[in-house]
């Protein structure tokens, strides 16, 4: 009898433990649907547990952990050092083979970026990103953003092509203005992410946004050499040039990492050639990391050809090199060094010509120009005024500008008759 | 004994030219010379005339060999446009000091009579030019105010007149360097005025940086048409800048320096503006036809030449100017003094009036950034064959902000036309901080070195006594004598073993300065004879051999040279 009895009972037992096991199964099971539930209502904490029982019998639904990482940034109520962790570790169980590795590297970077300020991560997971999915249009914007505002604005051209051309038709205006104000007035192009970051605060005293900005970039990530050169290339260009290379503290460049960083590489460079240290800035130019192209690169062989090695033709070559990549076309600057490197050369006769083509551009850098550009730009509906922006441009040489605004002009033209 | 420089000078400089530490000793108390400007700063006013200072001249003006000193003052600048004057008093008079010979001077402006008329308070002092425009043998001086300018007469008794109203050379524009030369190659000086801004008590603004208010700087106001006076011959003038090409607009001058730049034996004119392009005017002469007749013609070619703007043409805020040949290629160099936060430029002489920026390689920018630089002498401190720069430093927003004074600094030329910074070796004066503005070099006590004359605002001048040991020889040649005009645009070629050096003469240099114009040779450890040739503007070449050293020479054109005085 007694053993019937405890039959009986491990059976109840059994069964009351399925029947709980399978009612919290089908709980955890609805929990993914009763996150979404709370999340509408904004009840981050209920929807992160529903979700949290649904991770745990699906922890490989990468659509989940995307959405736990979103439920972790959306709950205002937390700080962000709370968050953020928790956030960042569901989006790096993300694989990058899951059909959401791009977004969710793009997700972290952006978190990296904006909440941690941690540039140099932010864009190595946005490259992946890209990598992973070429089209990812929110990782070229986003990487753009990072580049211009850690100094490297002069940097984006083929980034912004890219989103120019990944970019709803609608959009592409927009896309263009904002290339403009990057081009042309980079340390005010990103005000709201600025403010957003909270590198405007009221507090921060008389020192400019993107020194607070830099120097928080080299806080975030001392071991980083972009916090640094960023920083050192606004104090050398506020005149200070061995300030400037004190920053840069190019005793611990490393072969590794700062070495290979062709910024860094260039602002010590230009520090070197302010104070008078050529053959220091020639011996660096023969290390140059990466490939040998782009403004920088050309513009820093030119000086060393010219005002080194006196090689004015090789010089004249890589000036003109310089001179064709952004921002060249608008460096009335090395328009002038490249002038009086003609000068020396003998070639009077192009160096007259060329000093009128350097005036031409000058004149287009000036604040009038510019302040009628920055109000058309307030309408972007008007077909005349975005042809204005195409003629700026094209009397600065750029055509591909100057075509995708005389597109945007024609497009707007056709909208009215339709 | 010389004493060596330490060794932060690496490498091929100090190897293979030991530099000596130098030594400049401030003794204006010791020589009597007791003198500060008055620039009348009024708290909040911020008219900008009040930062500027004032200039000086080292000029013989009783013909005693001793070069004596002249010093420009300010005076209230709210009489300017006051109907009832107030009295003057005798701090806003400018000074002469009279050089005694035995290292002092003694202040004889009232009994010369050499000041302006301050009474009315409307002469408010700023640059000064000697010449001696009716060639009676004694110097006299062109005084630049904001203002009206005046032109004293030295009647050779000891005394000036003021002849400015029969001179017909009133300019009442802000002026702040005149030059004498003669511009049309009439045998005659005539008058380039450099002026400045357009400034009144009444369209003066006030500027704020950082938030903090301060004077407003060139950009805030129209330039002053620089103004040029051609001598008549009969001790009047007329101004005639239109007339010789020399009346380019735009400039917001405050120095000037006039010396053949292209070995043509006539002096180009090189004027340093105030965040405006500078000018260099050559001089240009109608073929055959008789020069008196004013066939001369200036072209302004600082753009085409190189040294209008910086190599990577920007506009910069010239203050003072100083030329010399800081690379031994036997051409001038410019060099030009600028703002804070930017570089000083140096101008290299490519030859055929093309110049080069080297600011950088010579390292002129390193060691210019962090200062604001107004007057300027290009001298051979140590005597070692390679020209030095002397540097007046001081900021112009005012005292609220920071910097405002700063260290002059000496620069020493090591020899392959690189320079560095030496001002922590050369004496008290260089540790002090000073609000520099004229610098004007006169070797006063004839030992064959140049001393140093420099004005501040709000302090004493100080007068610095190059007493660098050296055992190193010079030379002295003097151009000008009395009944002489100076030979601008020609030269001098000293060789000494085997070594030439040029020096031209040179009109002009600094800010609102006069400096000595008497041509000073450093020939290092060369201790014998040396061959001196004078290319004349004439076209003629005097060469002479075996001249003995470590003395003054006097040269006129197609005579032999005269010894003269020694020194103290």
């Amino acid at each position: 009898m007694w053993t019937r009895i405890l039959r009986r009972l491990f059976f109840v037992t059994a069964l009351a433990i399925l029947v709980w096991g399978g009612y919290e199964l089908v709980q955890r099971q609805r929990g993914l649907a009763k996150a979404i539930e709370f999340s509408r209502f904004e009840l981050w904490d209920k929807a992160r547990t529903e979700l949290g029982k649904y991770l745990q019998l699906h922890p490989g639904d990468t659509q989940a952990r995307f959405m736990m990482a979103e439920l972790w940034i959306n709950d205002d109520e937390l700080l962000s050092n709370e968050s953020l962790p928790r956030a960042l570790s569901h989006l790096q169980r993300i694989p990058d083979s899951s059909t959401l590795g791009a977004k969710a590297r793009t997700y972290e970077a952006k978190l990296l970026f904006l909440v941690s300020h941690q540039p140099v991560a932010a864009e190595r997971l946005l490259r992946k990103a890209i990598q992973l999915e070429e089209n990812r249009l929110e990782a070229h914007l986003l990487l753009c953003k990072v580049m211009e505002m850690t100094g490297r604005h002069d940097y984006c051209e083929p980034i912004f092509w890219k989103i120019y051309e990944l970019s709803d038709p609608a959009d592409r205006a927009v896309r263009l203005r904002d290339w403009y104000m990057s081009q042309f007035f980079p340390l005010t192009a990103n005000d709201y992410l600025d403010r957003q970051m909270g590198f405007t605060d009221a507090t921060t005293g008389p020192l400019p946004t993107e020194v607070i900005r830099y120097v928080r970039f080299r806080e975030t990530e001392p071991d980083a050499p972009l916090g640094r050169a960023a920083l050192a290339r606004w104090t050398r260009r506020s005149g200070k040039p061995a300030e400037a290379l004190s920053l840069l503290d190019v005793d611990k460049a490393s072969p590794d990492n700062e070495l290979r960083d062709a910024f860094y590489v260039a602002t010590w460079m230009d520090c070197l050639m302010d104070l008078g240290e050529y053959a220091a800035a020639a011996e660096r130019l023969q290390k140059w990391p990466g490939a040998r192209e782009g403004f920088d690169y050309w513009r820093l062989k030119a000086m060393i050809l010219d005002e080194v090695d006196e090689d004015y033709e090789a010089a004249l070559e890589a000036y003109d090199l310089a001179l064709a990549t952004w921002p060249g076309p608008t460096d009335w600057r090395l328009m002038h060094r490249r002038i009086g490197c003609l000068v020396r050369s003998g070639k009077q006769d192009a160096a007259a010509q060329s000093r009128a083509e350097a005036e031409e551009v000058t004149g287009l850098m000036k604040d009038e120009v510019h302040n009628r550009l920055r109000y058309v730009l307030g309408f972007l509906d008007n077909p005349e005024f975005l042809r204005e922006v195409g003629d700026f441009y094209r009397k600065l040489g750029r055509s591909r500008e100057a075509e995708a605004w005389t597109r945007e002009a024609a497009r707007r033209i056709a909208n009215t008759l339709e | 004994m010389e004493a060596e420089l330490p060794g932060f000078l690496s490498g091929p400089a100090k190897k293979d030219r030991p530099g000596i530490l130098p030594r400049f000793t401030s003794v204006a108390s010791d020589a009597r010379i007791d003198f500060t400007f008055f620039s009348d700063i009024v708290p909040d006013r911020y008219l900008l005339p009040e930062i500027m200072g004032g200039g000086a001249a080292w000029f013989d003006f009783d013909v005693d060999g001793w070069l004596d000193l002249y010093l420009m003052n300010g005076c209230p600048l709210e009489l300017a446009n006051a109907e009832q004057p107030e009295p003057a008093t005798s701090s806003f008079l400018n000074r002469l000091f009279r050089n005694r010979g035995d290292g002092r001077f003694a202040e004889v402006c009232r009994a010369a009579s050499c000041s302006q008329d301050a009474v009315t308070g409307d002469r408010y002092g700023q640059g000064v030019a000697v010449g001696d425009y009716n060639a009676d043998g004694f110097p006299d001086l062109y005084l630049a105010n904001y203002g009206p300018n005046v032109l004293l007469c030295n009647n050779g008794d000891g005394t000036f007149s003021d002849v400015t109203a029969t001179a017909q050379v009133t300019d009442e524009l802000w002026s702040t360097s005149p030059l004498w030369m003669d511009l049309n190659a009439d045998g005659q000086l005539d008058l380039y005025v450099v002026n400045y801004l357009l400034v009144t008590r009444e369209n003066t603004t006030v500027c704020k940086y950082d938030g903090v208010l301060g004077y407003c700087g060139p950009g805030s106001y129209e330039a002053a048409p620089d103004r040029v006076f051609i001598s008549q011959g009969d001790g009047s003038f007329v101004e005639s800048a239109e007339e010789f090409g020399l009346g380019t607009s735009g400039g917001k001058g405050l120095a000037i320096a006039a010396l053949d730049f292209d070995n043509d034996l006539k002096a180009e004119i090189y004027v340093a503006n105030d965040m405006m392009q500078n000018f260099l005017f050559t001089r240009s002469d109608a073929d055959g036809t008789d020069p008196s007749n004013r066939s001369v013609r200036y072209t302004n070619v600082a753009i085409e030449a190189g040294c209008a703007v910086s190599g990577s043409g920007v506009n910069e805020a010239s203050m003072g100017v100083a030329c010399g040949d800081f690379d031994g290629d036997q051409l001038p160099d410019i060099f030009v003094t600028h703002y804070y936060s930017h570089k000083n430029t140096l101008y290299h002489n490519l030859g055929n009036l093309v110049f080069h920026d080297d600011s950088h390689r010579t390292r002129i920018a390193a060691t210019s950034y962090e200062t604001l630089g107004f007057g300027t002498v290009a001298f051979d401190y140590d005597r070692d064959r390679a020209t030095d720069l002397f540097v007046a430093n001081g900021h112009v927003l005012g005292p609220k902000h920071s910097p405002d004074a700063m260290p002059p600094q000496l620069l020493r030329n090591d020899g392959k036309g690189r320079f560095v910074d030496i001002s922590e070796f050369s004496g008290p004066y260089f540790q002090k901080l000073w609000l520099g503005r004229g610098a004007a070099g006169g070797d006063y006590d004839n030992d064959g070195d140049l001393d140093l004359l420099v004005t501040h605002v709000g302090q004493p001048v100080a007068l610095l006594r190059n007493d660098t040991p050296t055992a190193r020889h010079w030379i002295g040649i003097d151009l000008s004598p009395p009944d002489r005009q100076v030979p601008l645009g020609g030269r001098v070629v000293v060789t000494a073993g085997g070594q030439s050096t040029t020096l031209p003469v040179v009109a002009g240099g600094s800010y609102l300065c006069h400096s000595d114009r008497r041509l000073l040779f450093g020939l290092g450890d060369h201790n014998e004879t040396v061959t001196v040739e004078v290319y004349w503007p004439s076209g003629r070449l005097d060469a002479f051999s075996d001249v003995s050293i470590d003395c003054y020479w006097r040269v006129a054109e197609g005579q032999s040279p005269k010894r003269l005085v020694s020194s103290i």
